[in-house]
Parts: C-alpha cells; structure tokens; sequence
C-alpha cells in the first residue's frame, strides 16, 4: 500500500501531471459556474483535447474538470440561487437565503470544506476498496463480464424515476449506434451503407459534440439569457468565517454527507444527483432546526456539496477496478481510456499502477487546489455568470466544430454531427434522455463481445450466464431490478386509482 | 395521444426496419458461433417490443403540445453546414468566423456588428489552439479559387 501511494505521489507531481490537474479543475471550475454547461457538457466538449497529452495527463486533467464542475456550480447555486450544474440544484433555496441574508462567504466556505472532505473521504474509499474489487474482477470471464454490463445498464436506466422504460430504450439505441463500423470478429462492415469514412465506427468525440453540445445548446438559447445579476458580488474573508454554531452543524452534516455520497457514487446508475438529494433528506431528518430548512440552514447546504463530491470520487471505483461506468460522464472517461490503448478492466490497476494511483493521488492534489482556487477567488467566478449565454455559445460550436474536426481528419464526421444531434434534439423533445444513449454507445461493443466469447467457450448454451454462480448472482439483481422498474410505476397507477375510488 | 406515442412509433420503426435490414445482410451464425448479425438483430427486437410498450403507454396520454425552438434549431444546424462547407476552401479563420456568425443569429438578441467582432475574435482564439497550440495541419487562410 504504502509502495502505491508513493508511487502514486511520484506520478501526480510531476510537473507536467500537477499543471494538468491544475488545468482541469481550474476550466472544470469555469464551465461549473456558468449555468446551463454542466458537468457532461464541459467533459464532451473538452474530453477531445486529452488526446494530445500523454495517457496520465490526459485522464488526470479529464477527471480534475469532472469534479471541478461540481466545485464551481456550488458558487452560482448559492450566490444566484442558479443551479451551475444539475448535482446543485438542492442546495439553491438555503444557498441563496443564506446569501441573502448576508451569510453568503460562511456557504462558500464551507460548501468548499464539505466539498474537500467529501472528496477525501471518496478518495480514501476508493484506495480501500478498488484493489480489492480489481482483484475479485480478475477471476471474471466473459459472461461475468457480460452480465455486469447488462447490470450497469439496466441499473442506470432503472434508477430514474418514471422514466426506466425511456432510458432503457436510448440504452438500446446507444448500443445499435455503437455497432456501426467493422464488426471485429469476422471482419465485416455492419450498417455503413457503403461510407468508407464508418469503417470504423463513428466516434465518441461524434457523438458526445451532437448530444451535449450542439443539441444541448439547440435547447438552451431561449431558456438561457445569462447575464445573471448576483445578489452580492464582493465576498471579503472576514464574512467567510463561520460561526462555532455553524461548525457544529456542519461536521455531522458533512459526515453523513461522505457516507451517502460514497454509497450512491459506487453504486451503478445512481450519481452525484442522487446522493446530493438523498443527503438533503437525510440533513432535514435529523437536524434539530427545521424550521430553518427552506430559509438559510447551513447543513442543508454542506451536507449535499459533501455528498456529490464523495459520489464523484466513488463514481471512479466501478469504471478504474471492472472497467464498468456508471454514468454518461463515466462513460466518456472510460471511452478515453480506450483511446489512449489502455483496456479497462481489473488488469489496469495491476498492469498500469502508476496510471491508478497516480490518478488517486491527483484527486487530492485537485481537491486542494480547488480549495485554494475556491475561497480567495470567488469574486472572479462570480463575474462569470453575469457573461451573457449569446457569448458564451458560439464559442462552443466552435469547439464543437474544431473538435470534430481535429480529431477525425475529414468533413465527413462533422456533417454526422448535425444528423445525430437532430437526433439528440428530436429526443430532447420527446422527452427521452440522452445520457443513457452514451452509456449503451460505449458499453454495447464490449457487450456483443463478451456476449459472443462466453456463448463460444460454452459451446452455444445460453444457460451458461445463470449457471456460473458469480454470473447467475449478477443476473439475479439485474432481473429483480427490472421488475422493480416495471412494478413501481404499475404500483403507483394502482395506489392513484384507489385514492381516486375514495375520493369519489 | 402523448409525446410517448410519437417516440415509441418512431422507435418501432426504425428499430424494425433496421432489424429486417441486419437479418437479410448480415450472417446470423449460430448461437455457438455468433455472426455478425446476431447480436444487432437480438437488440433491434428488443428495442421494437420496447417501443411498442411505450407507444401504447403513450396513447392514454393526455396530448400535450410539442414545443420546438424553431429559430436555433434552424440556425445551429446551419451553422454546422456552414463550417463543412468552408473549412477546406476558405481556411480557418474565415470559416470559424462564418460558422460562429451564423450561430449567433440563433439568439433573439442577436447584434450583427457584435456577432462579427465575437466571430473574429473566437476565429483568432481557434487559430490560437489549433494551428499554433495543437499543431493541427489547417491554413489558417485560403482562397475560394
């Protein structure tokens, strides 16, 4: 352990490895600010530019504006009362009441020390526990390997309320959009309709740049005007200090906080989203000032920032060790690791531990860095949000554009854009998610291909993905999951009728 | 009829017809040894069942109205013809300045003489990263002939 650590600390200071964390968190920082770019927008348009960097630097500056983001839309959540990224959106009504009542620099910071211990506490999991699911992986073959996928997926469709059915169907879609190009086993090319340019495949730059950039700006025009005007935007560090009451509220809040965050994050499917909610829940549950929930109490704020940054770090336990994301943001990190050559799986940490716990390491490094950037310097972000949105998207289609570009070579790729993010916007429409889509576009080929070895190895009998106990486990919870999707909204339909029966 | 109807429908058929497409081009093989058209055709039926039940979830749906942004649907998806349609003949500057004029239009506060400066300026920060800072092989300018 302390062999990994060390040799974790020696790959994350590396000068280069320390300005690209430093890079990371500070844009992640930026783009968490400014409401309507969340978290999986900032990854989509900035993920094409890690290939340029060597692998490590690459993921460690990917990972840094992953969890900046939540760092930075905590600052417009609470001085705005705007969510800068959806994980915040919990804490708006306490955040901006303590703003308003002139308690806005003791929610900064504290928001930013939660946030750190959250992250800690996530980071100290990860360093526990990743090894050790890593090596229970290793024992996994193909259909172990299929069936989590299978679990993954149904898991992060299953965990949106009311809306399982929808994203289990973008899953499918991201998974027959995946397939396009040469099928790997026989060679042959499947759904190119003669365009050389699909041969292999359309890329995850492609489709990340249509779905949460161009069609995620096609939405926001009318809704987004920007040009926010803050409530207090000189925040003097004599105002941060908080009280000793506010201290003892807030280190209960910041545990439960660490644990709930650490829960949902490993969990499959479930998210920073969902942890910061449950964590408020729990906070207004517990707390001895009720009344205050609503109007200013500090808890309800610190606690969901500590829970969505431990659900970050977390996040990285199930994609680092099995090679399994499990979310769209996940996905897309686990899609760039594939591009730098690396298999995930649980032979990463084993093969490359430098890569491992050298990310580990930048976590901390990051986390402290956005302390730093956090405090001292919230005026600068707080003028952000006052840049109108009319500014601010052209410059994304140009990195939409330019990223594309760059990274396929040809024109053809950008024309593919505008036709899977008409695709992208016709769903928003319809109401059908678009994260799913990303995670059945990377997950579905690694999917047909375990699918097809471990069918191969047990000479064509299906049963084979239920007899194996570690495989037949898996499927278990996936089934009992999805019957669960299927009878809650059919529970609810009832339980309405029978009220409805009542009252007439 | 509901928002439901509509994308299951959608789904349903496109799910079926790419299925049929896969099942007559491409080798089934056997479950032994899958083929190229095995796994593409097992999802395309699971996804045409799937739309099937949310289409019919969809028809006991109340109607509600389908609200489309008509303006920057039209001009963002321009702007992203426009930048194809230049980028090899004009070069970077100029299409980038193109492509982000356009967009602009997208905005109902749209201001032409700001919009041309903001392009200008983006083409020059794109300049910037790609061609000096990533060393991307695109002139900066061309001419059309």
């Amino acid at each position: 352990m302390i062999d990994n650590i060390l040799l974790g600390l020696a790959t994350a200071f590396t000068a280069t490895n320390l300005l690209f964390c430093f890079v990371g968190v500070l844009l992640g920082t930026v783009l968490g600010v400014i409401p309507g770019i969340g978290t999986i927008v900032a990854i989509s348009l900035l993920f094409p530019y890690t290939f340029y960097l060597p692998p490590d630097a690459g993921i460690i500056m990917l990972a840094g504006i992953y969890y900046g983001t939540a760092y930075g839309g905590s600052i417009s959540s609470i001085l705005l009362g705007l969510p800068g990224t959806a994980v915040n959106a919990v804490i708006c009504t306490d955040g901006l009441a303590m703003t308003r009542s002139g308690r806005a620099g003791v929610a900064l910071l504290l928001t930013a020390v939660g946030s750190f211990v959250g992250g800690s506490f996530g980071i100290l999991l990860m360093m526990a526990i990743g090894p050790m699911i890593a090596a229970a992986g290793s024992q996994f073959a193909a259909p172990e390997y299929f069936s989590l996928m299978l679990l993954g997926l149904v898991a992060a469709s299953a965990m949106v309320r009311g809306q399982a059915l929808k994203s289990f169907i973008m899953v499918g879609l991201g998974i027959l959009v995946g397939m396009i190009g040469t099928d790997t086993n026989s060679g042959i090319p499947r759904l190119t309709f003669g365009h050389l340019e699909l041969f292999e495949g359309i890329g995850l730059v492609t489709v990340a740049m249509a779905l949460f950039g161009i069609a995620e700006i096609i939405s926001s025009i009318s809704s987004q005007t920007g040009n926010y005007a803050p409530v207090q935007t000189k925040i003097t560090f004599a105002s941060m200090v908080p009280t000793r009451q506010d201290w003892k509220r807030s280190w209960g809040a910041m545990g439960r906080g660490s644990l709930i965050g650490s829960f949902f994050g490993t969990l499959p499917g479930t998210g920073g989203l969902i942890a910061s909610f449950m964590s408020y829940l729990a906070e207004r549950s517990v707390t001895k000032y009720p009344e205050e929930f609503g109007k200013g109490a500090v808890e309800g704020v610190v606690g969901p920032e500590t829970a969505n940054n431990a659900a970050d770090q977390t996040a990285f336990i199930p994609t680092m060790s099995l090679g399994i994301p499990g979310s769209a943001s996940m996905a897309i990190i686990l899609g760039v690791l594939i591009m730098h050559g690396l298999t995930p799986g649980p032979k990463l940490i084993t093969d490359h531990p430098d890569l491992f716990w050298g990310l580990i390491m930048s976590f901390w490094v990051g986390n402290i860095l956005l302390l730093v950037l956090n405090v001292p310097m919230v005026g600068l972000w707080v003028r952000l949000v006052t840049v109108p949105y009319r500014i601010i998207f052209p410059a994304v289609i140009m990195f939409c554009c330019m990223g594309v570009y760059a990274v396929s070579g040809d024109v053809f790729h950008c024309w593919l854009v505008i036709l899977i993010a008409l695709f992208g916007y016709a769903a928003r429409i319809l109401e059908l998610p678009a994260a799913p889509f990303i995670l059945g576009f990377v997950l579905g080929p690694m999917m047909e291909e375990n699918f097809r070895r471990a069918l191969l190895t047990s000479r064509g009998n299906l049963a084979v993905f239920f007899e194996r106990p570690v495989s037949g486990a898996i499927m278990l919870v996936t089934m009992l999951l999805i019957a669960y999707a299927v009878a809650s909204p059919l529970l609810q339909t009832i339980r309405a009728r029978a009220t409805l029966d009542k009252a007439a | 009829m509901g928002k439901d109807f509509w994308a299951g429908l959608a789904i349903s058929i496109a799910s079926l017809a790419t299925g049929i497409y896969c099942y007559s081009n491409y080798e089934m093989g056997t479950i032994r040894n899958a083929g190229p058209g095995l796994f593409p055709v097992a999802v395309c039926v699971v996804l045409t069942v799937l739309g099937i039940v949310l289409l019919i979830t969809g028809i006991r749906q109340a109607r509600e109205p389908i609200v489309v942004e008509w303006r920057p649907l039209f001009f963002i998806t321009l702007a992203m013809a426009v930048f194809p349609l230049t980028i090899q003949s004009i070069g970077l500057i100029g299409s980038i300045t193109a492509t982000t004029f356009t967009a602009s239009m997208a905005a109902r506060d749209f201001r032409p003489v700001a919009s041309v400066i903001q392009g200008v300026l983006i083409a020059g920060a794109s300049y910037l990263i790609f061609v000096i800072g990533l060393r991307l092989p695109v002139p900066a300018f061309l001419l059309p002939w």
